[in-house]
């Protein structure tokens, strides 16, 4: 892909794939492996915002975890500021992790229960032995100003927080090393309504003030639309639709973008609208349909969807999808 | 006017935690009509989903108690009767499905083990007649070949077959209630549309009516015809849906509406969301006066130490709020 707008790419992903091997029985390994990321592509400029929105199972965590090698890929290459990260040792990994960070989901299970606040966002700086411990004390504390908190948190352990609150420890300690990539797997689904919106605005926020690029992981049509500049849509482990939020959400190209559009009530008009019907559930991915793996449940599928995989043509310039059907 | 299907007066529902009690419903009075889909919303442990379990007395008790109030169904008072004519009126009158269908199916039995079990309870079926109900129940949530699923165990099953199989075994004596406590909040956004699909065509067939638990107000819209927004134990504002939806009235309403990121809101220049400050107050420690007054961004005086009482604004249209009191 080319860089039109002469920034240069921050993170660029070519044809990774991450396969699992299944266990048949106790002894022997199936044939089949489950292709959780089949062959994805896609890149993030510097300061921009990348959603990766699909349905569960889909392999959208996996990719995430994936680029950071937090799961080995099967295949495929990681360049991040034109480096590939792939061949790399977990020594080798080690100074590049101060740059990409990630938040996670269920903040109740992503911090040390029996550790402090400030233990809890002291640990990144003492893993990349940074500032003197009295430096590190200023850190914490100015890291929980940035995100909402006060210091006086600093000495409470996670239990005593909300989930609103635990998610924003998780956040500081995630921009704790001024990182220039952060990959924020469903950061609010776990929250109320009412804490999302306050989480959301603290990630527009943090992002407009360190320039922080973002992997935004999602399953939320809605939310990923508000925080994403670019957004590529994922089913069965592989991009079928990729474009600027705005193309994406004006003018959907893949039947299966349109149906989780479809599906978005509008509170606005008071309307129920017309579901685009999907049938069935998403296949498994240790047997995924041959052709284009949506056959199944495509309201729109032809004979030849059965049988051919479709590629992810340009149909506009930067908007990318695989149908044979629209991708003309 | 007929009598409505199910009235619930002054229900108070506590809890004991460390040897205190707090209330977590505070004395509330609603009404379910005959045919209608009744949509009872707010956050986490606003006390929804303990009023959607009082009313078939499922409260575990302790730490639990049903302090006072009635819930009357058919003219007899459902918190006054016996275990054992209660026992007659779950699954037969009202029935109810939850959350997370794994947790609710018991794994080491198939479906034809399972579904049957209400039918043989409550009617006088024989066993194979039972059988053969069952797999018309199946179809009638539009499971695909439902005599080979009778066979099956529910892990062989998707989420949201496993959905629709909770769904099949609530109806199996065709209720007059159906209580859904979030049936769709476990699910994938298309699996979430079909299950909504499938519970307003059933309500239609079978003219039960449904409490209709969710935090979902898009699902809200979407299906019911009335709403009830509960916050700390109380209600707070309840009315017709759509009405009520477009023109909310109590600040808790509109600054749950104003924080759910909308479709193309972005392309409108809204970059940030409307938030509502702060958090959901802890049963155990709730403010005093009204209780959402430290996050109420129309705060006066008088809401610091009065609480509100819920006063009709129009006609089925009820708020409880000082900024509506004038209007009456």
């Amino acid at each position: 892909m080319t860089d039109n707008l002469g920034k240069p790419n921050l993170l660029e992903v070519r044809n990774l794939k991450k396969h699992f091997s299944v266990k048949e029985n106790f002894t022997r390994n199936s044939d089949e492996p489950i292709r959780a990321v089949d062959g994805v592509s896609f890149h993030i400029k510097a300061g921009k915002t990348l959603g990766l929105v699909g349905e569960s199972g889909c392999g959208k965590s996996t990719a995430a975890r994936t680029i950071l090698r937090l799961v080995e890929p099967t295949s495929g290459e990681i360049l991040f500021k034109g480096e590939n990260l792939v061949p790399l040792s977990h020594k080798e990994m080690q100074p590049l992790r101060r740059e990409m960070q990630i938040i996670f989901q269920d903040p109740f299970a992503s911090l040390n229960p029996r550790k402090r606040v400030r233990h809890i966002l002291e640990e990144p700086f003492e893993i990349h032995n940074i500032g003197s411990p009295v430096d590190r004390k200023k850190q914490v504390e100015e890291l929980l100003n940035k995100v909402g908190l006060s210091p006086e948190h600093a000495d409470r352990f996670p239990h005593e927080f909300s989930g609103g609150q635990l998610q924003r420890i998780g956040i500081a300690r995630a921009i704790a090393l001024n990182p220039s990539l952060v990959i924020a797997d469903e950061p609010v689904s776990a929250l109320d309504v009412s804490i999302q919106a306050q989480v959301i605005n603290l990630l527009q926020t943090l992002r407009e003030n360190l320039n922080i690029s973002f992997l935004f992981i999602s399953h939320d049509m809605a939310v990923v639309e508000h925080f994403c500049d670019r957004v590529a849509v994922m089913y069965l482990g592989k991009i079928v639709e990729i474009a600027d939020s705005d193309q994406l959400y004006q003018n959907p190209r893949h039947p299966y973008t349109e149906a989780l559009l479809s599906v978005i009530p509008s509170i606005e008009s008071g309307q129920r609208k017309q579901h685009l019907l999907v049938k069935g559930d998403i296949p498994s991915a240790t047997n995924p349909p041959t052709g284009c793996a949506f056959h199944t449940r495509c309201p729109i599928k032809e004979k030849r969807c059965e049988t051919t995989v479709p590629e992810l043509k340009e149909v506009e310039p930067g908007h990318f999808v695989a149908c044979l059907l629209r991708e003309s | 006017m007929t009598p409505p299907e199910l009235r619930v007066k002054n229900l108070n529902v506590s809890f004991s935690r460390n040897g205190s009690e707090f209330a977590a419903v505070n004395g509330i009075s609603f009404d379910l009509c005959k045919g209608e889909i009744l949509a009872i919303v707010g956050e986490s442990g606003c006390g929804k989903t303990v009023t959607a379990l009082s009313i078939l007395r499922l409260i575990p008790e302790p730490p639990g108690k049903i302090q006072s109030g009635s819930v009357c169904f058919n003219s007899t008072d459902l918190l006054k009767l016996s275990s054992r004519q209660l026992q007659d009126i779950r699954g037969r009158d009202i029935s109810m499905i939850f959350q997370d269908p794994l947790t609710c199916l018991n794994p080491v039995l198939t479906l034809g083990d399972q579904l049957p079990e209400p039918i043989l309870r409550h009617t006088s079926l024989s066993r194979k007649e039972a059988w053969e109900k069952g797999i018309a129940l199946l179809r009638q949530v539009e499971i695909p070949s439902p005599t080979e699923k009778m066979d099956q165990f529910p892990h062989q099953l998707s989420g949201g077959m496993r959905q629709r199989v909770m769904i099949a075994m609530a109806l199996s004596c065709s209720p007059r209630i159906l209580i859904a406590d979030e049936p769709t909040t476990a699910l994938d956004v298309l699996i979430q549309a079909q299950i909504i699909d499938l519970l307003r065509n059933l309500k239609e067939q079978t003219g039960m009516s449904v409490i209709l638990i969710t935090h979902d107000l898009g699902i809200v819209t979407e299906i019911a015809q009335r709403v009830i927004v509960m916050y700390a134990g109380d209600i707070v504002e309840m009315g017709p849906s759509q009405k009520l939806l477009q023109a909310p009235l109590h600040p808790y309403t509109i600054g749950l509406k104003n924080s759910i990121p909308k479709l193309g809101q972005k392309r409108e220049g809204d970059k940030h969301l409307t938030e509502i400050p702060g958090n959901v107050p802890s049963p155990d420690q709730l403010p005093s006066g009204c209780p959402f007054h430290p996050r109420c961004p129309s705060v006066v005086e008088r809401c610091k130490t009065q609480k509100p009482a819920l006063k009709e604004v129009e006609p089925g249209h009820q708020v409880s709020c000082w900024l509506h009191e004038s209007e009456i």
